[in-house]
């Protein structure tokens, strides 16, 4: 008697401590997510200033550069993907990881070789946990975007793209990561990072076609210093380095955003479950009231 | 009088944004000095100090390690890998 009481005070005492966990991080994502959004929108005005600054420059100079230049045949991708370090988050690194296997099918049913490159603990656990191999990572602070996480990871990708093929050199560069639409809507997506396309002038980036008007205008007399080339030298490393930077924050905020909400349900389902506890303990404590109550009364008879 | 639109962009945020008289920067050609009307350029930028005559009459400097200048149409923008302004700027 009294074991279904205990086995019941058990699992409510689990789960409220679990709900306290809940709670906490559901609150640390709250107060870290303001923060992660306005880093976000702080990496705009640069990512938009180089774009038009390299579009100007591609509207008047036909420049070759073998960061634009896309090759006749792209033999060997590098694909990086972002994910989180740690769990709770939901589907968040799921989602990209899954995103990723389509990815790599499709590059290697095209006959391409693919270097792979994790960001966050999660993807390495995912791929370690199935003996699968992959050229680098990097984990750690998943949750915040540094530009010196930024730097590290342009400076690998452009050495890869530099290095010519032979030397494990990629032809492309491609970033999975989720892009940060709003509180409610994160979805993984592709991103080609390299070769940039500036051929079509109209389209460098995807925030460029705003700007596109107001370079006609423009356009027709820009003077360079020192010359088109050497800017064109400085923009593109730059410009890469923004599109990776802006990657990290989407990917942090996201990860935030989408732990917030994971942590926000679970925290209503152990609310829900204590709550179904305890009635089922009441019951079982009533329950066995009532069975010594019949033993009393009944005993009482006997006599 | 004609002003300038100035933004100073570093990768990670926007350092200053503003009306200006005058901007001097150096670039790797030389110092220059930017008023209304300037023709549209692009240019490199050598680290250096740089200057902004606002409209206001304060002058806000500073330094810059590297990066790109461009004017379009009386709208200036730096973009920068690291700034460190002089004083406390408040921004426009």
């Amino acid at each position: 008697m009294g074991a279904q009481i205990r086995v019941y005070r058990q699992k409510i005492a689990s789960t409220s401590s679990m709900k306290k966990i809940f709670k906490a991080m559901e609150m640390i994502a709250t107060s870290r997510i303001n923060k992660s959004r306005q880093r976000l929108e702080g990496a705009y005005p640069y990512a938009n200033a180089l774009t038009r600054a390299a579009s100007q420059l591609a509207t008047q100079h036909s420049i070759s550069h073998p960061l634009t230049t896309v090759p006749d045949e792209v033999r060997r991708s590098a694909v990086m993907v972002f994910t989180s370090d740690r769990g709770l988050a939901g589907s968040y690194s799921s989602n990209v990881l899954k995103r990723t296997e389509e990815l790599l099918e499709l590059l290697r049913s095209q006959g391409k070789e693919v270097r792979i490159y994790l960001v966050g603990r999660k993807a390495k656990a995912y791929f370690d946990f199935r003996h699968r191999d992959y050229d680098d990572f990097w984990t750690g602070d998943t949750d915040s975007a540094s530009t010196e996480r930024a730097k590290e990871l342009t400076g690998r990708l452009m050495h890869d793209i530099d290095a010519p093929y032979e030397d494990n050199g990629v032809d492309e560069v491609l970033l999975v990561y989720t892009q940060f639409n709003s509180m409610v809507s994160q979805e993984p997506r592709v991103l080609r990072l390299l070769p940039v396309e500036v051929a079509d002038a109209n389209a460098l980036g995807d925030n460029m076609a705003e700007h596109h008007e107001d370079l006609q205008e423009t356009s027709s007399n820009f003077e360079f210093e020192p010359s088109p080339e050497e800017v064109f030298n400085e923009i593109l490393p730059r410009y890469v380095r923004a599109r990776v930077y802006s990657a990290l924050c989407h990917a942090a905020s996201s990860e935030l955003a989408s732990r917030q909400r994971a942590m926000k349900a679970a925290g209503d389902n152990a609310t829900e479950l204590i709550k179904k506890y305890t009635r089922l303990m009441n019951n079982a404590r009533q329950a066995e009231i009532t069975t010594e109550l019949t033993e009393i009364v009944s005993g009482a008879e006997a006599l | 009088m004609a002003e300038l639109i100035v933004e100073i962009v570093a990768l990670d945020r926007k350092i200053w944004a503003g009306a200006a008289r005058l901007v001097r920067v150096r670039t790797t050609e030389g110092d220059i000095g930017i008023m209304a009307g300037h023709e549209s350029m692009a240019g490199l930028l050598k680290p250096g100090e740089f200057a902004i005559d606002r409209v206001d009459g304060d002058r806000l400097r500073g330094t810059i390690d590297a990066g790109l200048v461009s004017v379009n149409d009386n709208r200036v923008t730096v973009v920068a890998d690291s700034v460190s302004l002089d004083e406390q700027a408040p921004s426009a």
